[in-house]
């Protein structure tokens, strides 16, 4: 009797005790962040294995099929799935979006840890570089890129690149003139290390951090210019997938296929909310596109 | 007649797993036209409890208590009404003078923005009453100072400008919130000066907050010591100075540089140990763990006043004992 | 005061050099011939050789640049190799629908954001402020041209409220027309000006200037307008202007989705044309409207806030 009436208490006081630890975990924002964002490169990581087709595998008698057991996610127009193509399209996103942005975050680290500790011509010359790239609107310097490339991730990426190391630049460079004039810098000159040493040893890992943090802010945008470009036709070129190029390819049958379009822009989204989080969750506090 | 009447006022905050009390059964009367002094170490409740007369409270506060002014009771005001008890009755200057200025707008717009607002005066009454104002709290060439920005004016200008607004409309009762603490000695002294002046000309009361025992000393006729939330001890300033009975009290005054000591280095005793935060405080005494003369009995000590004297009431029921031994060990 | 304006338009002028430089060293530094991307895989080495020196690639560098700036000081652009038409008129024709919508965008999203930034700073660490932030980071996280084919589908294809592509004759024609793609630009605005304009209030309101505001009696509203707000905008206003290069990203693509004949729409179509002469003048002209509005909002600053002034005196 007294068994009966302690099981639901037993139950309700399991789910307060996870409620608790939930909430005790604070950083709610970090690991749900995560969460979206393992999934997705874990995803991506193994589409060749997940995806139950070939993304460009054409299959006329099966077009324009809405979502079933067969096809998750539905197909296109010419009856490629959807589901494999959105792995796939992400694998390639992701890929790209995490080599550009990385590489600009190194290149303007470097340059900014080094610019900021000597100063100088130096310095004012690579301060003037990044103003003004960053005074272009980001696009258009990216599309000017691309009108010399070609068509193409290539012309994309390098047009990215060559923007996106300036914020980094302006960010690691500030970190680094308040660190020169700290005691432990100022240390490791008198103990007779050498320049390269103080920089990369000692000050670089302390100055990363804002940079990491705004990282998080850089490759939603990244991965937005990326898939609009590809959404233009001037990223991913067909019979390649792209989550853009996949939304643009559904253009003409939204009322008719509705899938096509709607669902790698769902994907986009969860990538850049499960990103933010994480920025959240790292700053628990307000970074905006503004407070640089 | 008193003027205002605190009694039993409890604020507390939430904190994690509850609410934690940070001024804990505060009692206090200020008299019409009278000078009283409320001082302790911070974190004591001193500011919190002064902003109760008025109300201004962070949102997340919880307060209670019988809050009585001129015969009206505070707690039961309207929204409406408390706007115009902060308006009409009570002025308030605080610490940094500085940071109470809005940095965008003249000095001059700030105190005819008072008097348009509270007083209903138009704009060019306002503007020529706010000069006059300026002009009695001893700033010269008002009509100048009127157009500056307040990063212009010195800390202590700054101050006689937050006087000028906090008594424009003839308040019965001025808080200063310990109002020379950021200004150097020398302007400290006028400023103590012009609030006592200006006090006397209008017959209004003076609750003069304070860490330093020097200036409560110097400026006030009757002072409340607070410790942790609690008043410890009340009563008149000469009474206490002379007679001290609470440990805490006592530690306090000793605490002060003496004139006589200027110079001659002799390093007065401060008290031992950091005040307890309002989280850490348990029943009892919170002054034991630092009371020289503690004992077990004072983890169950109810904190209310007892009256040891003429108008002079003390929290520490030992009193009597701890002089003794206090002596004795002094002899 | 003067002296600050004088130094900060100094300092303009150089940026919109440096703007003018980079364009232009562009070609020179990114890999790739826009001549022979341009003739395509069958043009000749000579054929390449005559286009270049047509079009004055072939003099020194510092001549062209000089004949570059010299054609961007007077407003004469040149010919679009593509649109046989000067580039002047071209901009000219183009320019329209997209200010209109660039700034349709930013009203949708002052309009949105300003209430939820309020709303958010007064209620903050509430759910309602976690709602508020949730919303954000989702229309943050929203590719605009995805958005506005969702609006299109919704308030378009479905409810036949709002046109889906074209641009509209007269006021009211341009407003239905262009209220979609704006509402979408909106939406991907809203993050920043929600993020930057709450945690200005919130600090605003945590000074001690408004805690001695209220003191005196004055309302909640008095204060919140007179005294919160109006130093609280400052950051708002210049990371809207920031955020003017971010919006001209997002003009660029939705003209494409709304098929709405602006300068995003020339801009596209000169990259697929290769037509480089109008890309170079397109991105000098974006650049140097973002150096403008820049030095607009820095001015204003100074006009707003005495203390940014450098050099006011003590009294």
């Amino acid at each position: 009797m007294s068994d009966l009436a302690a099981r639901p208490l037993m139950k309700r006081r399991r789910i307060a005790r996870l409620w608790r630890s939930f909430r005790r975990a604070q950083n709610w924002e970090l690991s749900t962040g995560l969460v979206i964002i393992v999934i997705m490169v874990v995803a991506a990581l193994l589409a060749p294995y997940i995806a139950p087709y070939h993304p460009n595998q054409i299959n006329i008698v099966d077009s324009l099929q809405g979502p079933s057991w067969h096809h998750w996610m539905g197909t296109d127009f010419v009856g490629r799935d959807v589901f494999s193509r959105v792995l796939y399209g992400l694998r390639v996103d992701l890929l790209v979006v995490a080599v550009i942005t990385y590489l600009g975050l190194i290149v303007g680290v470097t340059l900014g840890t080094i610019s900021g500790y000597i100063g100088g011509w130096l310095d004012a010359v690579i301060g003037r570089v990044a103003d003004t790239v960053i005074a272009f609107p980001f696009i258009v310097l990216v599309l000017a890129v691309v009108a010399i490339v070609g068509p193409g991730l290539k012309g994309v990426g390098i047009g990215i690149v060559i923007v996106g190391w300036a914020l980094y630049f302006r960010l690691s460079r500030s970190e680094m003139l308040v660190m020169r004039e700290q005691p432990f810098i100022m240390a490791t000159k008198a103990l007779g290390y050498s320049h390269l040493r103080a920089i990369f040893r000692h000050a670089l890992p302390n100055l990363i951090r804002t940079s990491l943090v705004y990282s998080t802010v850089d490759v939603v945008v990244n991965m937005l210019v990326i898939a609009g470009l590809s959404y233009l036709g001037l990223g991913q070129q067909a019979p390649g997938a792209d989550l853009g190029s996949i939304i643009a390819s559904g253009q003409s049958y939204l009322l008719s296929a509705w899938w096509i379009t709607t669902i790698p822009g769902v994907v986009l989204m969860l990538f850049g909310i499960g990103v933010s989080l994480i920025g959240d969750g790292i700053t628990r506090g307000d970074l905006t596109l503004g407070s640089l | 007649m008193s003027l205002l009447k605190i009694e039993n006022l409890r604020i507390a905050f939430p904190a994690r797993g509850g609410i934690t009390e940070v001024v804990r059964g505060v009692n206090l009367e200020v008299h019409e036209g009278e000078t009283v002094g409320l001082v302790g170490e911070s974190g004591s409740g001193k500011s919190l409890s002064c902003r109760s007369i008025i109300r201004l409270l962070p949102s997340h506060a919880q307060m209670t208590a019988n809050v009585h002014f001129d015969g009206r009771d505070v707690m039961a005001l309207s929204r409406k009404a408390i706007r115009d008890h902060r308006a009409h009755n009570v002025g308030m200057i605080f610490q940094d003078p500085f940071s109470c200025f809005n940095p965008t707008k003249r000095i001059g717009e700030q105190v005819a923005e008072t008097l348009r607002v509270n007083a209903g005066m138009d704009k060019s009454a306002a503007r020529a009453r706010a000069i006059e104002l300026l002009a009695s709290v001893e700033i010269d060439r008002p009509e100048q100072r009127y157009r500056a920005f307040p990063h212009e004016l010195s800390g202590g200008m700054r101050q006689r400008v937050m006087i000028a607004i906090a008594i424009s409309a003839g308040p019965r009762l001025l808080i200063a919130d310990e109002p020379t603490t950021a200004l150097d000695v020398t302007t400290q002294a006028q400023i103590l000066k012009l609030i006592e002046q200006r006090r006397r000309d209008l017959n209004m009361a003076v609750l003069l907050v304070s860490h330093d025992f020097g200036v409560i000393a110097q400026a006030c006729q009757r002072v409340a010591v607070m410790y942790g939330g609690y008043v410890v001890e009340a009563g008149p300033v000469d009474e206490i100075c002379a007679r001290p009975q609470h440990p805490y009290t006592r530690a306090l005054l000793e605490s002060i540089p003496s004139l006589e000591s200027a110079g001659h280095h002799v390093r007065r005793a401060g008290i031992p140990g950091q005040p307890p935060t309002a989280g850490e405080i348990g029943p009892g005494c919170p002054f034991a763990n630092r009371c020289a003369f503690a004992r077990p009995e004072c983890a169950g000590v109810d904190m209310s006043l007892e009256v040891v004297g003429d108008a002079h009431a003390t929290a520490c029921p030992f009193v009597r004992t701890v002089s003794a031994t206090s002596e004795a060990g002094g002899a | 005061m003067g002296a600050y304006v004088v130094r900060r338009i100094g300092i303009s002028v150089v940026q919109l050099l440096g703007v003018a430089f980079f364009a232009f060293m562009l070609i020179h530094f990114v890999p790739g011939n826009p001549i022979a991307t341009m003739l395509g895989p069958r043009a000749t080495p000579r054929e390449i050789h005559l286009v270049s020196a047509r079009l004055g690639l072939a003099k020194p560098l510092p001549e062209q640049f000089w004949l570059f700036l010299g054609h961007l000081v007077t407003f004469h652009f040149g010919q679009s190799i593509t649109f046989s038409q000067s580039i002047s008129s071209l901009i000219a024709q183009r320019a329209v629908p997209s200010i209109a919508l660039i700034s349709y965008g930013t009203i949708v999203a002052i309009v949105l954001g300003v209430p939820l930034a309020v709303i958010a700073a007064l209620k903050a660490e509430t759910a309602t402020d976690h709602a508020v932030r949730v919303f954000t980071s989702v229309s943050f996280a929203m590719p605009t041209f995805w958005s506005g084919l969702i609006l299109a589908i919704i308030f378009g294809l479905k409810l036949g409220w709002l046109p889906v592509s074209g641009y509209g004759m007269g006021f009211g024609g341009i407003v239905r027309s262009l209220t979609l793609p704006a509402i979408a630009l909106g939406l991907s605005l809203l993050a920043v000006i929600v993020r930057t304009l709450r945690s200005s209030i919130r600090h605003t309101m945590s000074l001690e200037y408004v805690e001695a505001a209220r003191a005196r009696g004055f309302s909640t509203r008095r204060v919140l307008i007179r005294h919160v707000f109006r130093n609280a905008v400052m950051p708002t206003v210049t990371v809207l202007a920031v955020s003017v290069g971010f919006l001209i990203g997002g003009t660029v693509v939705l003209e494409q989705v709304f098929q709405i004949p602006g300068l995003g729409t020339l801009l596209f179509e000169a990259v697929e044309q290769r037509d480089y002469p109008l890309v170079e003048t397109l991105a000098v002209l974006a650049g140097s409207l973002v150096v403008l509005l820049n030095l607009g909002t820095d001015l204003l600053q100074a006009a707003v806030d005495p203390r940014v002034r450098p050099g006011a005196k003590s009294v």
